[in-house]
């Protein structure tokens, strides 16, 4: 039953797919959609005020240059709301001013579609804080990773003008994330998600105690949270939270938004190169590797704690520990692992609480950082492993390596490879300095191999922009805020650079013809090397890590 | 003072990006 469950759930979420990544083509491509004859307006209103000219078309580095400004100036702004969020606007709880290390934290978080939290939402943000600063993000941070996977696969398609950022970022904000998170968010609310602005309830439990019902605008952050694979939570529960996940209709609502933009994204590039064979090729191995982690997911969930079973407890249902009743082994393992797929970090469980082979399936989704991913950006590392896989067969079998008709030059590879190294490079150097200095080792709770997990994870979540955590890490200290900052930082900039850089580099050359000694791109051949090359790389770079973490674990118990 | 430290980190890592950024477009205009 559980596993009808899971294929049910992914066929939704292609078939989704198919409609959805059609529509995100033709607001790409500023084709005609039934929303234009309102969105047209509004969009119109928000460039005359902006001072926006939305006919002005940019080359690469001048929409990573407009990237940069636009992420700049919000960081300020939220910054100084989190820090005096303590004033009585949209207050009730009266929350006080976030800390310095935590506000730095938490900005960066935010802005790089990370939302990793080190604070508890409940008690450390006010509701305006919540609106003006986490969930506008939400959608800024989404919107700014879709446009630049849009005017990426303008340049693979050839054009030496990728689009506007700014125009992008407002037709992605109003037609694709808005529409959607509109009737996401009513949905919640009819399953008793809270959209409120009234302060906390306190009432009297059962055994005559007095207890806090934290409520607040969930609904409409919740929405978005999913759908730009965002993740942070409004409560430090996040979705095994019964006021943002109550029911299991809601679970199976936020498995497939968290998962759908990504999903259609490569959809939409199918439509855009008009090569529908390659989109389904790149689909498919990502869809290989998914299937894969939640065959591996699950099965170590089912099977138990051999611990618990040696002193009598019964594992009939599997490892219950950290997971919600009313969403069992099944749906949560889905969850886990679609979740890491992604970035989004949104958690129904504690990840804390898997088995150490449960618990290495969402280490590894966002080690390899390539399925599906985070909205734009994760989709665009799987094309920069599709460049590597075309340089390396073409090294074996000595043809000139061609990726979309264009050449693939020793330039181009030097950048794909500095991407390649940077992700494990701010793994594995800030999980290092982590273990070698007192104040990493402070966060620990469980000393051993799940302690080195639990920095581990918490690294590799920063540096693939997930956000999910191995909760047991005690991480709101200086030293974690800041590390955790620069590597989020880092992790989500670096990588968007490189990769509008290589698919400018790429727009500027001549097409070659596609001949008997090119090598296909979009067949089940390639679709199998790049899985491997995929595995090959992440593991060579990352397997003597999981060996000390969560194996030696596994093999302890 | 702990906020003009962080404040200041922020906008120096936009710096070292857009610099980044001219150096990524030096490797690609390279022939």
């Amino acid at each position: 039953m559980e596993i009808l469950q899971i294929a049910i759930i992914l066929i939704v979420f292609v078939l989704l797919c198919v409609p959805i990544g059609k529509y995100m083509y033709k607001v790409a491509e500023h084709k005609k959609t039934f929303l234009d004859p309102v969105l047209d307006k509004v969009d119109n209103f928000i460039y005359k005020i902006s001072g926006i000219h939305k006919d002005e078309e940019m080359g690469w580095k001048q929409y990573i240059l407009a990237l940069l400004m636009c992420n700049a100036i919000p960081t300020f702004i939220g910054y100084i709301i989190l820090r005096i969020q303590s004033i009585s606007i949209f207050n009730p709880n009266h929350i006080k001013g976030m800390e310095q290390g935590l506000t730095f934290n938490t900005i960066i978080s935010f802005l790089t579609n990370t939302n990793l939290q080190d604070y508890g939402g409940e008690s450390g943000v006010s509701y305006l804080s919540q609106m003006t600063v986490m969930t506008f993000f939400m959608f800024f941070a989404a919107a700014t990773g879709i446009s630049v996977a849009l005017a990426f696969i303008r340049a693979l398609a050839g054009k030496k003008k990728v689009g506007n950022f700014y125009v992008d970022l407002v037709r992605v904000i109003t037609r694709i994330l808005l529409p959607f998170s509109i009737i996401v968010a009513v949905f919640y609310i009819s399953q008793g998600v809270p959209q409120t602005l009234s302060a906390n309830k306190t009432v009297t439990t059962i055994e005559g105690k007095l207890q806090d019902i934290p409520l607040g605008p969930v609904a409409s952050l919740e929405s978005i949270k999913l759908i730009g694979t965002n993740g942070g939570g409004f409560f430090s529960a996040n979705s095994a939270h019964p006021f943002e996940n109550p029911t299991p209709l809601t679970n199976t609502v936020q498995i497939i938004t968290l998962i759908v933009l990504a999903g259609s994204m490569v959809v939409c590039f199918g439509h855009m190169i008009k090569k529908k064979k390659q989109a389904i090729a790149i689909f498919a191995a990502m869809m290989v590797l998914l299937l894969a982690g939640v065959a591996v997911c699950y099965s170590a969930e089912k099977a138990g704690n051999p611990v618990l079973a040696r002193v009598g407890l019964s594992q009939a249902m599997g490892n219950m520990e950290g997971k919600e009743m009313r969403f069992g082994v099944g749906s949560t393992s889905l969850f886990t692992t679609v979740t890491t797929d992604t970035s989004c970090g949104a958690v129904d469980t504690m990840h804390d609480s898997l088995t150490p082979i449960g618990g290495t399936v969402p280490l590894i989704n966002m080690m390899l950082n390539v399925i599906f991913g985070g909205v734009g950006v994760g989709f665009m590392n799987m094309i920069m492993y599709a460049i590597l896989t075309v340089f390396l067969c073409g090294l074996m079998v000595g043809r000139t390596p061609e990726f979309l008709t264009k050449k693939i030059e020793g330039k181009e590879i030097k950048l794909v490879a500095f991407a390649i190294i940077i992700h494990p490079f701010l793994i594995l150097m800030s999980t290092a300095i982590a273990l070698s200095t007192k104040q990493g080792l402070a966060g620990i709770s469980n000393p051993g191999f799940h302690g080195l997990t639990q920095i581990l994870y918490q690294f590799t979540s920063s540096a693939a922009n997930n956000g999910s955590g191995f909760e047991g890490l005690g991480d709101n200290t200086m030293f974690w805020n800041t590390s955790a900052g620069i590597v989020m930082f880092l992790g989500r900039y670096l990588s968007i650079i490189i990769l509008l850089a290589v698919a400018g580099s790429l727009a500027a050359k001549k097409s070659v013809p596609v001949s008997s000694g090119t090598f296909r791109t979009d067949n089940t051949v390639f679709t199998v090397t790049l899985i491997v090359i995929v595995i090959i790389i992440g593991a060579l770079t990352f397997l003597p890590a999981v060996a000390l973490g969560p194996i030696s674990e596994y093999l302890t118990l | 003072m702990l906020d003009v430290v962080f404040l200041a980190l922020i906008a120096l890592g936009f710096l070292f990006l857009r610099y980044f950024a001219n150096w990524c477009e030096k490797v690609i205009s390279k022939k």
